[in-house]
């Protein structure tokens, strides 16, 4: 995708100010991007992108190392289009600003580089070798193929094996047999579909979706919400279309699927105030804000406690998919904002539904020592299960 | 350029100084359909003390100065080539003072920032700006705004107590009974000349508002929408004509829209939507009356009903950037006129798009406005389809035709003045008055460095 094929982004924004500050009256009001509340410059703001993507078309700027600091700044948190009136679709235009950056040598920055590298050499975020895959599968004694595929990612492969395991169990205690690709699941693509690398996206997706495709699977579940986001709407985006032979669910619309049907009880009380953070690509990207949230209100004894910017309005927990690995100090401090926020709302722990956000906020915690329990969803659905 | 950088980054620091090309281009334009005018460099100070010394370093360097705030103004107010002085980065401050009944804010506080505060306390205060979430109070002041809420609280120059600003000398004042030592923000008119008024509706070319003070009222406990369809436009007018000269103070909001078309045929339809605010006894009463007085060719609900499904009121319609898809709107004037005065507006404009040939240009005129207390904003309105160029270039041109011919016809005062607002013909015909505002202009910036152009005062 061309920045060319942006102009009806760019035309459709009419500067009006509202991806600057949320408006809720008589509510409290409250900014919109996290880089420019810290930042202030307009370059920050959606419509300040907008107006870069204008500039480049129209030739009026050039790509630069200055340019590409600040495009990939961007957490494509996707809060500005949530609250644009025309509903501007920014993150397009910054994915398209990054595919011109990376065509013309000025990005990925460094440190993603070093990620792609990975991705390219081991097919996975973190450049490990195969054998965890391996190893995942044969202690879940997961078969390769099955109508029900568990789609692990990256991180609950190699950083959050608890998270595999619960998310299993769950199916599991639904009666479903489980199946998993082991070696053969590669990196979703999260990665380059946002960093503009849209070729290595392409290779990636292709390889999983026939690998899908063998396993028979008519519904894949996921317990990362950057996966989710990528088999659910990137395959369209990047592959043209995408298969109609299997649904894409997050592991959060099964169990809220599950509880309502009854095959699953969550019968274990865990006596505690949660409030749950609303990971940007499960939520606003891809609409799942009740799943979650029901799912956690049906654990008996549990205080579900909601966040001042919840939902629609989450305020993104600074991860941002690379700009955690391009400038960990600023995602752990917006991370952080996010933590006092919990806490302000009375929660011990915060859940979430996304590897990456538990990574950032935990990250944080450990950073400025704050006292907060931060939980994956199906980690603690599983805790409650008889 | 270099020097000033260098000043500028030594005044408030290295992280709030830029000249990248890309970040010029954001601070081009506002929500308008004025064209693209970059600035030469941009800045965010913290407080009055750096502001002032960016204005005497301007003035020394003889480079303009242009105060950015929520940048959402919709009438073209930017100048080419000048130091952006973004003033969002200003520490905020918002003092509700309840022994004056004032509350006193930084320029960079937005309206919305502003009512949430009040609102905590039990208090509000109008108008609200009309150009959006990120109006802020310093742009309210600079372009004297109006909008929702203006039935009752007119436009800011009616509520305004006073100002701080640093002058183009870089100087800080304060106007109002704030200037004098330990007397407080009270009341607006202190000691000879009205100095507030300066400010109000002036562009940034006197220097810049860094506080304002405006009167708070009691948030009122109950509201009301009333909205009503009218299918002509001298029965419309007569209507809100009718409820200005009750002065009820109940009344709080008068919005009417034109749906359909223009020249007006036998399917234009008027909505008009009133929101009513006080004690349940005082709404009930105001009701009736205007009920009794919206008889005469109204119909309740109707089109118009749209406005209470969608639970607007003038405490919620904060958006005067009207959103139509990738057409912008270019309002060629705000024309304040007395209510009665406006069917004879709304026939010269049909008139004027007809020979204009405007619907050609995939250009869609519109026409909408509000009641102050005891007049109308009534705006004729063009929407431009952004995707065409020559959409835009044939708006821009008619614009200025459409003005001059509404106040040769009709005879309007320009609420709002801009590059894309008001022809400056229509200025220049001010005679004296336009003489001497270039005067005051002259003796408080000789160098000309405060948003030079604007009022369409280029140069003397």
């Amino acid at each position: 995708m061309g920045l060319e094929e942006c102009w009806h982004e760019i035309n459709m924004c009419i500067r009006c100010g509202f991806c600057r500050e949320m408006v809720h009256p008589p509510m409290e009001t409250y900014g919109v991007c996290p880089l420019f509340e810290r930042f202030g410059f307009e370059s920050f703001t959606g419509r300040g992108k907008i107006s870069i993507a204008k500039g480049l078309l129209e030739k009026k700027i050039n790509l630069s190392p200055r340019l590409a600091e600040r495009i990939y700044s961007c957490l494509l948190c996707r809060n500005c289009s949530k609250h644009c009136p025309n509903e501007v679709d920014v993150v397009k235009v910054v994915r398209a600003m990054r595919e011109e950056l990376v065509k013309t040598g000025h990005g990925p920055p460094e440190n993603i580089k070093k990620i792609e590298s990975s991705i390219e050499k081991e097919r996975n975020v973190f450049g490990e070798g195969k054998k965890k895959k391996v190893d995942l599968a044969s202690s879940l004694e997961l078969p390769k193929k099955s109508e029900i595929l568990y789609f692990a990612g990256c991180y609950a492969t190699y950083r959050y094996p608890e998270t595999a395991q619960a998310t299993v169990d769950i199916l599991r205690k639904a009666g479903m047999n489980v199946s998993y690709l082991g070696e053969d699941e590669w990196c979703c693509g999260i990665v380059e579909l946002q960093d503009g690398k849209r070729s290595l996206a392409r290779e990636l997706m292709e390889h999983n979706l026939s690998k899908i495709k063998e396993s028979g699977a008519k519904q894949v579940v996921t317990s990362c919400a950057g996966c989710f986001h990528v088999l659910k709407s990137g395959y369209k985006e990047v592959l043209g279309e995408r298969p109609s032979d299997f649904e894409v669910l997050h592991i959060s619309q099964v169990i809220d699927d599950l509880i309502k049907k009854g095959t699953i009880k969550l019968s274990k009380p865990i006596d505690a105030s949660v409030t749950y953070h609303d990971p940007c690509k499960l939520g606003r990207y891809e609409g799942v804000f009740d799943e979650p949230r029901n799912s956690l209100k049906s654990i008996p004894a549990i205080n579900l406690v909601e966040m001042k910017r919840n939902g629609k309005n989450a305020w993104c927990c600074g991860g941002g998919t690379i700009v955690y690995a391009n400038d960990f100090d600023l995602s752990i401090d917006i991370a952080n904002e996010r933590i006092q926020e919990a806490k302000k709302a009375g929660a011990e722990s915060i859940i979430t539904a996304c590897p990456l956000c538990m990574t950032v906020l935990r990250q944080s915690a450990k950073r400025t020592g704050a006292k907060v329990d931060i939980c994956d969803l199906p980690v603690l659905v599983a805790k409650s299960l008889v | 350029m270099d020097e000033l950088k260098t000043i500028l980054q030594d005044t408030v620091g290295k992280e709030n100084v830029s000249d990248d090309d890309f970040e010029k281009v954001c601070y081009s334009r506002g929500a308008n359909a004025d064209i693209s005018r970059e600035p030469l460099i941009i800045v965010r100070p913290r407080n009055k003390e750096h502001i002032s010394e960016i204005i005497k370093t301007a003035n020394r360097l003889k480079v303009p100065v242009l105060s950015w705030g929520g940048a959402t103004n919709v009438v073209g107010a930017f100048s080419r080539g000048c130091i952006v002085v973004d003033l969002t980065g200003l520490d905020k401050k918002i003092d509700i003072d309840e022994e004056s009944l004032t509350v006193t804010a930084t320029a960079n506080v937005t309206w919305t920032q502003l009512l949430y505060e009040l609102n905590q306390k039990g208090w509000t205060t109008g108008p609200l700006g009309h150009a959006g979430v990120s109006a802020t109070l310093g742009g309210a002041v600079a372009l004297c705004g109006n909008g929702p809420l203006s039935a009752r609280y007119g436009v800011i120059g009616d509520q305004i107590i006073g100002v701080e600003a640093v002058l183009p000398n870089g100087e800080i004042i304060r106007t109002g009974s704030g200037t004098y030592p330990n007397a407080g923000n009270f009341i607006r008119y202190a000691w000879g000349s009205d100095l507030t008024g300066l400010f109000l509706g002036s562009h940034g070319i006197y220097g810049i508002v860094t506080e304002v003070t405006l009167k708070i009222d009691v948030l009122p406990e109950f509201t009301q929408n009333l909205p009503f369809d009218f299918t002509e436009i001298e029965k419309l007018s007569r209507a809100i004509h009718d409820i200005q000269k009750r002065r009820m103070r109940t009344v709080e909001w008068i919005m009417f829209v034109l749906m359909g078309n223009i020249p007006i045929d036998e399917d234009t339809t008027f909505i008009l939507g009133i929101t009513l605010s006080g004690d349940k006894g005082e709404v009930d009463y105001a009701t009736k009356v205007v009920n009794g007085i919206c008889s005469n060719g109204g119909t309740p609900g109707g089109l118009a009903s749209m406005l209470v499904e969608e639970k607007v009121t003038g405490r919620t319609m904060f958006s005067g950037t009207k959103i139509l898809g990738n057409y912008l709107m270019l309002m060629p004037l705000c024309s304040c006129i007395p209510p009665l005065r406006m069917p004879a507006l709304v026939k010269a404009y049909g008139e004027a798009i007809e020979e204009l040939q405007l619907r050609e240009y995939d250009i869609l005129p519109t026409f909408n406005g509000h009641a102050c207390q005891t007049t109308v904003v009534a705006s004729p309105v063009l929407y431009y389809n952004q995707s065409d160029e020559k959409s835009h270039v044939k708006a821009l041109e008619a614009a200025p035709i459409i003005t001059e011919r509404l106040a040769q016809e009709v005879g309007f005062t320009p609420h709002y003045v801009g590059r894309t607002k008001n022809s400056p013909e229509s200025l220049w015909k001010l005679g004296v008055y336009y003489e001497l505002l270039k005067s005051i202009k002259k003796a408080l910036d000789p160098n000309n460095i405060m948003n030079p152009g604007q009022l369409f005062l280029a140069s003397y």
